[in-house]
């Protein structure tokens, strides 16, 4: 297990590196509510040709950004490949037991190209900058005050318990165990666990005291200066006209 | 007249769910002075601390004194401006999502606006050696940078009491000399008394005028001197003296007259060296009847290997 | 399995996020009736980490390897909470991994969410009527995979009646997790029973620890 690293590469200078986090956010989840609902074939790959060549902008190692859209993308071609398979319709290739439909291809192709556009948008957005970057722009946009420390504390403590399962992990198997998917392997996993979250527990209420002794009262302040330039809002607009375009194009 | 900084009377406390864990504890300490707090493991020395800026609460009870003033009846600023605390896992105590917001987190809960809190922590972090570091996320840093950081997080908040538990614990030996350093300045140039509760006595003369040895009360109390020329005290509480100590007793065994025990490397080189000089640049150890026995007899005393 | 984005009709996503807020606020609330939220904040934070990092694990079954989901387990330690744990759990994931979507973090909430609550109150009910903590930390596990595949496929067939297959290929791959979940969730529930039951739902036993005190005899 590694630590997730998203912003493994967020120094790199480009266009979408330095798009204010907080217009990023608003404007790639609008692109990404907008992308994921996209009704034509053409649009969505239009849609997935722009998030593409965001990458490319963007200056990502593409080795990087293979290694983090695989198993995602392998994920959604697989309900490509099962609609193909499974929705009733014009059989085009078929035998006795099973037939591919036009309809479950179409189908199937349409989720898979907007589903890879969206993901490429989220990706970028998260890919671009520090994640505590993110977390910042999610505070400055006034996300419920609660759920912020929640993803704040949450993603920090993360790093310890990875660490510390590790280190469970490595002092079991030094006594001979290894994951099984068998009665005794899966026992041995609810203890690890149980012991994971006896820690975790004690080390949430020590993370208290340590709070409460600097003066914690269920409201920390974090300081951000992003300052709006005139080429936020000059992508802001483009962004948001691109995500409301791809609805108002087919109607037209 | 030295000022009382901390006096803690009568103090009582019990987990919910648990054993006693303090019990009648008394205790004082004057503005300025490096104190220790000793003790085996589960005596109670982290519950203690953690009573010293009310981050443990009790209701209606008024045993904790900072400056005079009941800990119960002062506000969360006021407390966390006299004490501060600084935890033995830095991993507790770095919870924000980059080192500046760390350091800032306390200055910003006493209610000091942006200019000051910048101020303070570009202050406290150079002063732990780290500047530049501002920007980082905690889990990038080493264990001895994290612990500087939280270190940084508490002085940030410029307290007058500064408590640390376990301060050099799980650190290599150049961080630990470095920390106690900083712990030293701080005492010396800007008089913050120090309240330290540890197994490390091998580091503890540089950070202690006087020792408490707790086991849910206090059980002795004294100069590192008084305490550590106590070995069935030490024993008695899973405790050990500094290692020069340990090993001056056992050249006394050979006849050298040390007049006092050093308790650190550095007092041991000033005390052969004065010793030496004056008799004549020599030392003079011999093997007497008895000096097999006494020797026998000290590791047996001060020691849990059997000579 | 999550889904991902894309998939789902613009309807049933309005209604995830719907049914995820309201329950979340509904959650919290109840919640901060019975403790102080901010003291709880640190400490089911750092639930939540050990929750997102246990379900990190990989386990080889077969051909392929499934990652778990356990939110029976998450159910059965932090109650009401719970469901809250989980929005933040998926919002990391989407976050950190891709995985699952950004759109669908509301529906997915709600898929994993409620039988994580449903299991709570089953977790709890059972074990009041005389049934083992193992039996019913290994039912609850089992039961909140299988109410996540129930509520997938509505969510699904909601969407479309097209995305049968996908439903039931999302079915048939989640049978295995079924009873792998039901046995790690009775084994760390056995676990906790004996080395910290105040993170559990019950009631210390009077015979075996009366000379502790009867608070915190719920999780956290």
């Amino acid at each position: 297990m590694n630590y997730p690293r998203v912003d493994a590469y967020s120094e790199i200078e480009s266009v979408i590196h330095n798009f204010n986090p907080r217009a990023k956010i608003i404007t790639f989840t609008a692109l990404i509510f907008s992308f994921a609902f996209i009704e034509s074939l053409t649009v969505a790959l239009f849609a997935v040709l722009f998030s593409v060549s965001l990458i490319f902008i963007s200056k990502l190692p593409i080795g990087f950004v293979y290694a983090r859209l695989k198993y995602p993308i392998i994920f959604i071609f697989a309900i490509f490949v099962i609609m193909c398979f499974t929705v009733e319709g014009n059989i085009i290739i078929g035998s006795y037991f099973v037939s591919v439909t036009l309809e479950g291809l179409k189908l199937g192709l349409l989720i898979f190209l907007r589903a890879t556009a969206a993901l490429i948008i989220a990706f970028l957005m998260l890919a671009t900058n520090r994640f505590d970057t993110i977390i910042k722009a999610l505070y400055m946009l006034k996300l419920p005050n609660v759920v912020v420390q929640m993803i704040v504390f949450s993603y920090r403590y993360i790093f310890v318990l990875v660490d510390e399962f590790q280190n469970m992990k490595k002092s079991m198997s030094a006594k001979g165990f290894e994951i099984k998917a068998n009665r005794y392997g899966l026992s041995t996993i609810g203890n690890l666990i149980g012991m994971l979250l006896v820690k975790s527990y004690e080390r949430g209420e020590r993370v208290h005291k340590s709070m409460i002794s600097k003066g914690y009262e269920g409201k920390p302040r974090m300081d951000t200066n992003y300052n709006l330039m005139f080429s936020d809002y000059a992508l802001t607009i483009f962004m948001i006209v691109l995500a409301l375009g791809v609805h108002i194009y087919p109607v037209i | 007249m030295k000022k009382t900084a901390v006096s803690i009377k009568n103090l009582d406390y019990t987990y919910p769910n648990s054993k006693k864990v303090l019990n009648d504890v008394d205790m004082e300490v004057f503005e300025g002075e490096k104190i220790t707090i000793m003790g085996p493991n589960g005596a109670g020395k982290t519950t203690l601390l953690l009573h010293l800026n009310g981050t443990l609460k009790k209701s209606n009870s008024d045993d904790v004194y900072i400056f005079g003033q009941p800990i119960s009846s002062m506000n969360i600023k006021d407390r966390i401006q006299y004490v501060g605390i600084l935890f033995e896992d830095p991993d507790d105590q770095l919870f924000m999502p980059t080192v500046y917001d760390d350091v800032a987190f306390g200055p910003y809960n006493m209610g000091l606006d942006k200019k000051e809190v910048e101020k303070r922590v570009k202050k406290s972090m150079t002063r732990v050696g780290l500047q530049g570091f501002e920007n980082e996320v905690p889990q990038h840093l080493s264990t001895g940078q994290k612990k500087k950081v939280a270190l940084a997080a508490v002085i940030s908040m410029e307290p007058k009491i500064l408590v640390l538990d376990e301060p050099t614990a799980n650190l290599d030996p150049k961080s630990k000399s470095e920390f106690i350093s900083f712990i030293r300045e701080l005492n010396e140039k800007e008089g913050i008394t120090t309240i330290i509760a540890t197994h490390d006595v091998n580091t503890i003369s540089y950070l202690t005028d006087r020792i408490y040895v707790l086991n849910e009360k206090i059980v002795a109390s004294g100069t590192p001197h008084d305490i550590f020329s106590n070995p069935e005290l030490l024993k008695q509480f899973n405790l050990e003296a500094p290692d020069p100590l340990k090993i001056f007793r056992m050249l006394e065994c050979f006849g050298y007259d040390s007049k006092n025990h050093p308790l650190s490397i550095n007092e041991a080189a000033e005390n052969l060296i004065n010793t030496m000089q004056e008799n004549g640049d020599i030392m003079n150890l011999q093997m007497d009847k008895d000096a097999y026995e006494n020797i026998k007899q000290l590791v047996n005393l001060y020691t849990y290997h059997p000579f | 399995m999550h889904i991902s984005d894309g998939v789902l009709s613009a309807t049933v996503v309005t209604g995830g996020w719907t049914i995820t807020i309201v329950l979340a606020f509904l959650t919290l609330w109840w919640r901060s009736q019975e403790s102080d939220i901010t003291e709880e904040i640190p400490k089911f934070s750092v639930m939540t980490a050990a929750f997102f990092v246990a379900s990190l694990i990989h386990l080889p079954i077969g051909p392929t390897s499934v990652h778990m989901i356990f939110n029976g387990l998450v159910g059965i330690v932090l109650g009401p909470l719970a469901y809250l744990s989980l929005v933040v759990g998926l919002i990391l994931q989407a976050f950190l991994f891709q995985h699952g979507g950004v759109t669908t973090i509301g529906i997915n909430a709600m898929n994993i969410g409620i039988p994580a609550l449903l299991s709570y109150y089953a977790f709890k009910k059972g074990y009041d009527f005389g049934i083992s903590e193992k039996i019913m930390g290994a039912f609850s596990g089992g039961a909140a995979i299988f109410m996540t595949v129930i509520l997938l496929s509505i969510t699904l067939l909601t969407t479309g009646q097209e995305f049968i297959g996908v439903a039931q290929v999302s079915a048939a791959t989640h049978a295995p997790l079924m009873i792998v979940e039901a046995i790690i969730t009775g084994s760390v529930v056995t676990y906790l029973s004996k080395v910290k039951p105040e993170l559990l739902p019950i009631k210390i036993h009077k015979n075996e620890k009366s000379m502790e005190g009867s608070k915190y005899g719920t999780e956290f």
